[in-house]
């Protein structure tokens, strides 16, 4: 290896950096625990916290500390940590078949000498659960456990298969959020209620329409939420139709793509509005699932009305505010203008009514829930890479080689040196265990 | 209170009874040398283990759902873990015998506190209904359990490095045996805790398609492993040890405790359902 190459690796492989490396990708992450996030916050939050900590705000704002996840420091540490566990997975890896397949002679550990033979000795270890892994001149090796020499290397091949599998799904993950109320049809072109793509995916599309045809949904007792599921129509062509359903932790794959039930539901009122210019328009209002049959669930709209005017909703899905069995909703809207109440003004299906200058008129109604739609390569890996991390530090806590090197003596005996190769006192018993065991055979001839 | 949270109620307070009597037998027994009243320990805590279970099970019958949605369920199912994993590594490691001085009062104490929540029926979201939760919720029990321990041998190195007098800290193990031991089972914990985070990555993959959503309580989890991480390879790479490593890691089960019962309550994560 070139002589760069090696003080790279040096670098990379030095306690001092790796320790730097790991203290600074914590004090990135809790920096991002304790600042809130741009992008699962929102603007008004956002704005919020920033007035209450105004010097905090300002550093966050000229350090970029509310996107830390995105921030090129985030990636450089991110970049050094992985170059740093790759270096030393080579190292480990090289180590542990050194360990398992170049026997050494043991300098140390504890010697017990008995008057058996090698055989004997050998078939009292092997009971024992030791595994013979060599000879040489003799002299025979041991070893209880000895996958336990490859636990740091696969602890350190999962987390570079993590970060590895990680960097892949942040890139080209594409997942798109859908609120459809029951009837409804979203076309391949429309919109996304919500979006995320990573960095090097395109545009996410549906291959074909797809319509919403039932939401079923049920609650415990208590009003808490307890079963949701979504019955969808595929339309791939004209005159074909591929109905399928959906619920929690029901996934439903369709070409490629996933698609999860989100727990938000509720319902969408359609509601004709008549405005000062005596132009019809019908708007979906959609309002979340009310948490109690007496507790209206409430919702705003800031683009129905226009010039200034702001819209609020609540609804109760039983007028009577007495169950949720009983689906004869009350929607109460009011017009805020200016930020002051226009007015008030209760509707059933079918009635109709004023608020200042708007009429407005409910048409009907029906349930919505809430679609996700997941598209992404890379998740075996991020698991697997989870799962040789798992084994990796089971190997490594659990299960701690034991050595044994049986040489036998001129005099017929043999002598067995013994060591464990991490936490040599917790197995003393397991020393004096053997002894015993030999002196048994001993005795008994 | 109706007739099966009376019967459930009656068996816990069962199971207190025999933890109290195991933990003041041990005390005793470790403090006095009182050989017989510290092996009798043992038998009363497996009675009150064996009762503890009985009642778990039997509120889990009622409910329909694990020991994990209620408070009193959370903190009840915690403490009998902590005593099932300590008792069984007793069995495989009868070096570990020491922690019990510690490990006793504080299975007491949790349950003492699930005690004084109010065993109501709590309804399971429709996202709680994976087998992954469970293995999810089960490990960072028996990662708590092998903390408990760990805290336990490094809260006795403190004590004995504190140049006490007291008879009973002379029989306990030699000070780099307690702290080797506290380096090992901080060891377990940590592993238990990485598949505790593993099994949750794959239950929010298999309810909402994303297995990290940097939610607080994942964040802090993954702070507080990274936080083991750094005292893990604090000991392994410079040799930290002794009394800094024992404050060190009590430092390190302080952030296990927030991360565990404190960040689950922010009203922001989608943990909230759970412990509430």
């Amino acid at each position: 290896m070139p002589h760069d190459m090696n003080s790279i690796k040096r670098f990379f492989l030095s306690r001092i950096t790796v320790l730097c490396l790991i203290c600074l990708a914590l004090a990135a992450i809790t920096l991002a625990a304790l600042v809130p996030q741009s992008f699962m916050t929102s603007p008004a939050d956002m704005e919020t916290w920033q007035a209450a900590h105004p010097l905090l705000g300002r550093w966050s704002g000229s350090l970029g500390l509310h996107r830390v996840y995105t921030h090129p420091g985030f990636a450089l540490i991110l970049a050094g940590v992985a170059v740093s566990l790759a270096f030393s997975t080579w190292e480990q890896f090289v180590r542990a078949w050194r360990l398992s397949f170049a026997r050494r002679e043991m300098v140390d550990g504890a010697i017990l000498r008995t008057a058996l033979a090698g055989g004997p000795v050998m078939k009292r270890l092997r009971s024992r659960g030791y595994l013979p892994v060599g000879e040489n001149a003799g002299v025979s090796y041991l070893v209880r456990h000895p996958w336990g020499y490859w636990g740091n290397a696969f602890f350190h091949l999962g987390m570079v298969l993590v970060i590895v599998a990680s960097l892949l799904v942040a890139l080209t993950q594409q997942r798109g959020v859908l609120q459809l109320g029951e009837g409804e049809t979203h076309e391949p072109t429309a919109p996304w209620t919500d979006e995320e793509k990573g960095l090097l995916a395109r545009d996410f599309s549906l291959p074909c329409p797809i319509r919403l045809d039932r939401v079923i949904y049920s609650y415990w007792p208590n009003h808490a939420v307890k079963e949701v599921a979504s019955t969808l129509t595929f339309l791939p062509g004209s005159n074909v139709e591929d109905v399928r359903s959906v619920q929690i932790n029901s996934i439903l794959t369709y070409q490629g793509i996933r698609i999860y039930q989100g727990i938000e539901f509720g319902h969408a009122f359609y509601v004709e509005v008549t405005g000062p210019e005596n132009r019809e328009e019908v708007f979906q209002l959609m309002l979340e699932r009310q948490k109690a049959p007496e507790i209206p669930s409430y919702n705003t709209f800031r683009n129905v009305l226009g010039n200034d005017a702001l819209l609020r909703a609540k609804y109760y899905v039983d007028a009577e505010k007495r169950t949720f069995d009983r689906i004869d909703p009350l929607l109460v809207l009011r017009v805020d203008q200016g930020g002051r109440e226009v007015g008030q003004l209760p509707l059933r299906v079918g009635s109709e009514g004023s608020i200042g200058p708007y009429r407005f008129r409910l048409l009907r109604f029906g349930p919505w829930s809430r679609l996700i739609f997941v598209s992404l390569s890379g998740m075996p890996g991020v698991f697997l890479g989870f799962l040789v991390i798992c084994l990796g530090g089971i190997f490594h806590y659990f299960t701690p080689p034991r050595e044994a090197m049986v040489c036998p003596c001129p005099d017929g005996g043999s002598e067995i040196r013994w060591r464990a190769t991490r936490f040599a006192t917790f197995y003393t018993d397991e020393l004096a265990a053997i002894r015993v065991s030999l002196e048994a055979e001993e005795r008994n001839g | 209170m109706d007739r099966q949270t009376t019967v459930y109620v009656l068996i816990t307070w069962l199971a207190v009874f025999c933890y109290v009597v195991g933990t003041i037998a041990n005390t005793v027994g470790m403090i006095f040398e009182k050989e017989r009243a510290e092996r009798g320990s043992y038998g009363a805590a497996l009675v009150g283990l064996a009762l503890h279970g009985a009642a778990l099970l039997f509120w889990w019958q009622i409910v329909g759902h694990g020991p994990y949605m209620a408070p009193s369920e959370v903190l009840s199912s915690d403490a009998w873990i902590t005593m099932a994993v300590f008792l069984l590594f007793l069995r495989v490691y009868p070096r570990v015998k020491p922690a019990s001085i510690i490990v006793f009062p504080a299975v007491f104490l949790m349950i003492a506190l699930s005690t004084m929540y109010n065993p109501g029926i709590r309804s399971l979201p429709p996202t709680f209904g994976s087998i992954w939760l469970v293995f999810h919720i089960a490990f960072y029990k028996i990662s708590l359990a092998t903390l408990v321990v760990a805290l336990a041998f490094s809260l006795l190195y403190i004590r004995k490095g504190a140049r006490s007098s007291a008879r009973w800290l002379e029989r306990l193990p030699e000070p780099a045996s307690l702290d080797l031991y506290a380096y090992r089972f901080a060891g377990f914990g940590f592993i238990f805790w990485g598949i505790a985070m593993l099994a949750g990555s794959i239950w929010a993959y298999k309810s909402w398609g994303r297995y990290w959503g940097w939610d607080p309580v994942e964040t802090w989890s993954l702070i507080t492993w990274l936080i083991f991480g750094v005292y893990l390879h604090l000991r392994r790479f410079f040799r930290l040890s002794g009394m800094r490593a024992a404050w060190f890691f009590v430092f390190c089960f302080v952030m296990a405790l927030v991360s565990l019962f404190v960040t689950s309550h922010m009203g922001s994560s989608i943990h909230a359902e759970y412990f509430k």
